[in-house]
């Protein structure tokens, strides 16, 4: 299992800007903790909400038919019930389907909210995670943006458990398909989690990033050899 | 990049200042090129055939068909058609019927720069947007009931300064029947007279002033 040493946050100009890098980077900031540098994208992990962390673009995956609010909580109470949207059929939660919501009112702090569909709970595969994360990245890519924070499911528990591992390697896998094949850079990419959950999550993330280079290098090869 | 591989962009509006500004916007993106611009609903049926734009800007507020219709007609004949509604119009009630409609978009002619191109991107790549001011307002008043035909048209004539007996007269109903409509309206707005009735439905789209 990889390992990041405690100090202070060292980040290298333009590391792993051909790749992945999991060495080379090392931070322990309060309520963030780094989980590797994918394509010149600084992953990381941070306890903060969606509806509070400052970044260009705040992602809330959701699950078609979910009547809990989730990840979307706090964004509720801000926006007004994004419920009646799902009654409305704005917002379906079907894989793939996103809806993005420009110049949301304060406290929201990030310039935009995007919300993308995970399919149906009890479905969910690592393909279909894997899908939903591209489809984020095409839209991050599009957008131009910068700093991405990123939540998806309950928020609460979601990446520590065992199964969660293939799952977040997925997303990884995913966010490489497209950040490998676009000249624009996105610096930063933030999976938000709840405070207890930080290291544990971080943890867990570290391993499926490991496992994520090692298939991303294969496919590569095979990619090549067809 | 090549022509044709960029987002090509169809405007709908009969303002050529508007078109004007949106072209100046979008033609400083290498990915974006405008394909056509209309000034009715009517000629971005004839121009959608002839150049198939991967989007459409559309106004609601135009002579002739207007943009819901256009976009029902487009939707119908293209199920396919990526359209963005690109308005005035801030209310619920406009918003809701054009993404009834088929319309993947909803933005604001007060919309910044930033926020019409990432419209456009993110509706190509297969998404739907909304300004997060109309998503609230679609929220709070999605379970609020809508106004009937002629519970519209009824108020209407009240915002044209009609009382109930005129009302009455001009519809061939009576003065109780037409009291018993404002009382109906006034439930479903959640307001006490007939002058915040007409206000809050015009604010919300349900009728034009």
């Amino acid at each position: 299992m990889l390992h990041f040493p405690s100090g202070p946050i060292v980040r290298e100009e333009g590391e792993g800007a051909g790749g992945m890098a999991v060495d080379g980077e090392v931070a322990r900031a309060d309520g963030v903790r780094p989980i590797g540098v994918l394509h010149g994208c600084a992953l990381e992990v941070l306890a903060d909400s969606l509806w509070q962390v400052d970044a260009d673009l705040a992602v809330a995956g959701v699950y078609e038919h979910d009547t809990e609010p989730g990840v979307l909580g706090g964004l509720e109470r801000v926006l007004g019930g994004l419920a009646a949207l799902r009654s409305a059929e704005l917002l379906k939660g079907t894989l793939g389907d996103t809806l993005l919501l420009s110049r949301p009112p304060a406290p929201i702090r990030a310039g935009a909210v995007l919300i993308v569909g995970l399919g149906d709970e009890s479905s969910v595969t690592a393909e279909s995670v894997r899908r939903a994360a591209t489809v984020t990245a095409d839209q991050v890519v599009r957008m131009q943006v910068g700093h991405v924070a990123s939540a998806w499911g309950r928020g609460d528990g979601v990446g520590i458990s065992d199964g969660a591992l293939p799952h977040l390697s997925a997303v990884v896998g995913g966010i490489e398909s497209v950040l490998g094949t676009t000249t624009h850079r996105v610096h930063r990419w933030s999976f938000l989690t709840v405070a207890k959950d930080l290291d544990q999550f971080a943890e867990r993330f570290r391993t499926a990033f490991a496992l994520a280079s090692h298939q991303g290098r294969y496919q590569l090869k095979d990619d090549r050899a067809s | 990049m090549k022509q044709a591989d960029r987002i090509g962009i169809l405007i709908v509006d009969d303002h050529p200042m508007l078109r004007e500004g949106v072209r100046a916007v979008v033609e400083t993106q290498s990915d974006l090129t405008i394909v056509g611009e209309a000034a009715s609903g009517e000629a971005a049926m004839a121009l959608f055939e002839e150049h198939r734009p991967d989007v459409v800007l559309m106004d609601l507020q135009m002579p002739g068909m207007g943009g819901v219709a256009a976009i029902e007609a487009l939707r119908r004949s293209h199920p396919k058609a990526r359209i963005v509604v690109l308005t005035t119009y801030s209310g619920d009630v406009q918003a809701m019927q054009a993404l009834r409609a088929g319309a993947a978009g909803y933005l604001l002619k007060s919309a910044l720069r930033k926020e019409l191109l990432d419209t456009i991107r993110s509706v190509h790549a297969g998404g739907r947007h909304l300004s997060a001011d109309i998503a609230t307002s679609i929220a709070l008043n999605a379970p609020s009931d809508a106004l009937t035909a002629r519970e519209t048209e009824v108020l209407t004539l009240a915002a044209a300064g009609n009382s109930n007996r005129q009302i009455g007269r001009r519809l061939g109903l009576s003065e109780d029947t037409i009291k018993g409509y404002m009382k109906v309206i006034n439930s479903k707005l959640g307001v006490s007279d007939r002058t915040h009735a007409v206000t809050i439905a015009a604010r919300r789209g349900m009728i034009s002033l």
